[in-house]
């Protein structure tokens, strides 16, 4: 999978994929599925959280691709293009369920919900730290991290996705790592933000 | 502006002139090796000179390492997945590819959400009208806008649907995206609208059962304000 973990070049093996199972080709869906579970598992867990729902969402998203794969023109990746339609197939459950994008007063709550310095102290971990607060990130804020860090989409790769300019998604990565800093901060851990 | 590559960061002689604040928001993509060489090679010559940046660059690494890690932790999905998605493909009926021709001709998002292709004057009409409507008014404009990225094609096809007719009123924060999302779950399209009151009217499949339509709307009240039955 071009820009994923496993990946497998440049991507026209799952074009070829992609148009097996426009035309009906079980064995290309169970292929294309194989290839494209892991990296879409990962996403959906850091934005869903729970598994079952998770599963639920991954089943909706394929279903989707078998549905619309005639659809796929090639203006982005069948990487990207799929990742898409896991995204708004994430938001929509999410929105059912009325926990979209988290507003002021959540992200107030959730800041107290960073470890203290005590805490800090004794786990003495920086990384679970950090782990433990990106957990804590808003949902547009895990997903931009998440994209770039695990499945290491480029710039574009991430606006085809989310379909946001290219220049939004630097910039909610910026923000996305300022506000980790902050936390970081509350954390006892200082010097994080300049 | 970064590309798309796939390789190790690639030194070039021709640095951009990046600020500071640019090369902090690129640093994620320079640890992956997603930048280009020209913005590489000029990462890199800030870096050289930068104890921040190079701070900032080994605090990317650690976040980019700790991102991964988590995910290994998070195990595998079902391995009955696959076999369930299997035998649901039966019942899930595989769209046609769009018509080259209407492709060609860049009808747009607008073309396939709403079943037709409209002239000037009605597409501006719609999109005018639309923008009360939706709230992501820069995605709309990029959609509706030819020649542009369109990432998930969800809306419903040129082939319109020739069944039951409902009257839909859509909420007015609705995002454009889940619009087209909940009528390709509902294989409609837009027929009409937008209609003096904001209504659109949407066609169902030919055999589609109308009622059992109208409750799945009513169920996505954070997308619908209203739906009666059309003509």
């Amino acid at each position: 999978m071009a820009g994923s973990r496993g990946k497998s070049g440049d991507g026209t093996a799952e074009v070829a994929l992609l148009q097996r199972v426009a035309a009906g080709d079980r064995n290309a869906f169970s292929e294309l599925y194989r290839r494209l579970q892991r990296p879409l598992f990962g996403y959906l867990m850091k934005l869903v959280r729970e598994r079952e729902m998770v599963e639920d969402v991954l089943n909706e998203t394929m279903m989707e691709v078998w549905r619309q794969a005639a659809r796929f023109e090639g203006r982005s990746s069948v990487n990207t293009w799929v990742f898409s339609i896991a995204h708004h197939r994430a938001v929509s459950r999410l929105r059912k369920r009325r926990e979209t994008a988290l507003d002021e007063e959540q992200a107030a709550a959730i800041e107290d919900e960073a470890p203290t310095p005590d805490e800090n102290a004794m786990t003495g971990d920086m990384s679970r730290l950090i782990g433990a607060l990106m957990e804590q990130l808003s949902f547009e804020h895990r997903e931009i991290l998440h994209l770039a860090y695990f499945q290491e989409f480029s710039v574009q790769e991430i606006a085809d996705a989310l379909d946001l300019p290219a220049n939004t998604v630097k910039t909610r990565m910026f923000y996305a790592r300022q506000r980790l800093k902050v936390l970081l901060e509350k954390s006892g851990v200082e010097g994080m933000v300049a | 502006m970064t590309q798309r590559t796939t390789g190790q960061p690639q030194r070039t002689e021709t640095a951009l002139p990046l600020t500071e604040e640019d090369v902090l928001e690129l640093l994620p993509w320079y640890a992956s090796g997603k930048t280009t060489a020209a913005e590489t090679a000029a990462i890199e010559q800030k870096l050289n000179a930068n104890p921040r940046l190079q701070a900032e660059l080994k605090l990317v690494r650690q976040e980019k390492q700790i991102s991964v890690e988590s995910v290994k932790a998070l195990g595998e999905p079902n391995p009955d997945l696959l076999n369930k998605m299997l035998g649901q493909l039966d019942g899930v009926r595989q769209l046609p590819p769009l018509a080259r021709d209407a492709a060609e001709a860049q009808p747009g998002f607008l073309a396939r959400l709403f079943g037709f292709a409209p002239t000037p004057a009605l597409r501006f009409a719609m999109v005018a009208a639309c923008l009360l409507i939706v709230a992501e008014s820069a995605a709309l404009l990029k959609l509706t806008g030819g020649g542009t990225e369109e990432s998930y094609q969800t809306a419903s096809a040129p082939e319109a649907a020739t069944g039951p007719e409902l009257i839909v009123h859509f909420q007015p924060d609705a995002k454009l995206s889940a619009i087209a999302m909940l009528l390709s779950d509902l294989d409609a399209t837009v027929v009409k609208g937008p209609m003096p009151d904001g209504a659109f009217v949407i066609a169902l499949q030919k055999d589609a059962d109308a009622s059992a339509a109208m409750t799945v709307l009513r169920g996505h009240a954070d997308l619908v304000a209203g739906v009666d039955q059309g003509s």
